[in-house]
């Protein structure tokens, strides 16, 4: 009897915990009205490389870069991640751009030791499959080869040159006007006094050079 | 499926367009007047001078390799990409035309 009453009353006290952290979870998220403008706390990142890494395949891992890296490889790679992941990631990795900064979890720092010390088979395995609930989208579907170019990308991106950034510029995903004042640029620098083009009308933009007379 | 993987990127592509037009650009384009003290300056149309800082964070190119402040001598022409920050222009990235080559006498 003395056993089935401690047995109850645990479990209310189970029940009661529950509760309680349900409830307290429930007013954190009325609180903070799930805005993603404050910066993850250090337990809810650590609970979420946790789970990450609990939820991938242990073969996955273990996983090696089956494609060499060749110039050629890290030239595609390079051109592949200028297109697709510098909105988000930066074109040197670091995450600091509009998006990478608003996302939440921020865009990490991918020349970190979080991001370099992942096997190659986790780096695969996040650019095929994308992270729940993070703004990471899984590319998955294509030829696995473009993502395993990206690996050996990801690894290049700490020694990464301020030549192969300009490069890079050059490829990012603009709006015609901006290809347009790209353009302008470039045959500014060769010498042509390009005519201006019609202003975006975007004030903030700061475009609509002036040029020399 | 695609349609909506589709609709997802563009609407990406143009929130990203958004967001930097909102970082504060003020780019300009012209020729080098000088490039002292962490301060380069620049003549655009019609003479209307821009100035903007140097900073360690500056990127700078001429003719599309890495250079130095003291690489931008007067006369070369420069794109700059700069945000203000505080008040103050700031150079992200200063690009800069190969040095014209020095003119030679033809003798006619």
């Amino acid at each position: 009897m003395t056993a089935r009453r401690a047995c109850c009353a645990g479990t209310a006290l189970i029940v009661l915990l529950l509760g309680a952290g349900l409830l307290a979870g429930a007013l954190a998220v009325r609180r903070s009205g799930l805005s993603a403008r404050p910066d993850p706390g250090p337990t809810e990142a650590r609970l979420a490389r946790m789970v990450r890494g609990f939820a991938m395949d242990p073969e996955e891992r273990l996983r090696s870069n089956p494609v060499p890296p060749t110039p050629r490889v890290l030239a595609e790679a390079r051109a592949h991640y200028a297109d697709h992941c510098a909105s988000c990631h930066a074109n040197d990795g670091s995450g600091a751009t509009a998006l990478g900064r608003r996302l939440y979890p921020r865009a990490p720092d991918m020349r970190l030791p979080a991001t370099q010390e992942l096997s190659d088979g986790e780096l695969f395995f996040i650019i095929e499959n994308g992270v729940r609930l993070t703004g990471m989208p899984g590319w998955g579907g294509g030829p696995p080869e473009a993502s395993w170019g990206l690996v050996h990308f990801i690894r290049h991106l700490p020694r990464l040159g301020p030549e192969e950034i300009l490069e890079m510029e050059k490829l990012n995903p603009r709006s015609p006007a901006e290809w347009r004042e790209l353009q302008e640029d470039e045959q500014f620098l060769q010498g042509d006094d390009p005519t201006p083009a019609p202003r975006s009308g975007h004030e903030h933009h700061g475009k609509g050079k002036e040029v020399s007379p | 499926m695609r349609s909506a993987a589709l609709v997802s990127a563009v609407a990406l592509l143009l929130g990203s367009a958004i967001a930097v037009a909102h970082e504060g650009g003020a780019d300009f384009r012209g020729v080098v007047m000088s490039a002292e003290g962490g301060q380069l300056t620049v003549r655009g149309v019609q003479g209307k001078e821009h100035r903007a800082a140097l900073t360690h964070a500056t990127r700078i190119f001429v003719a599309g390799q890495a250079a130095r402040a003291a690489d931008l001598k007067p006369g070369l022409r420069v794109v700059v990409h700069a945000r203000k920050v505080g008040g103050q222009v700031e150079a992200v990235t200063v690009q800069a035309a190969a040095p014209a080559p020095a003119r030679r006498e033809s003798g006619k």
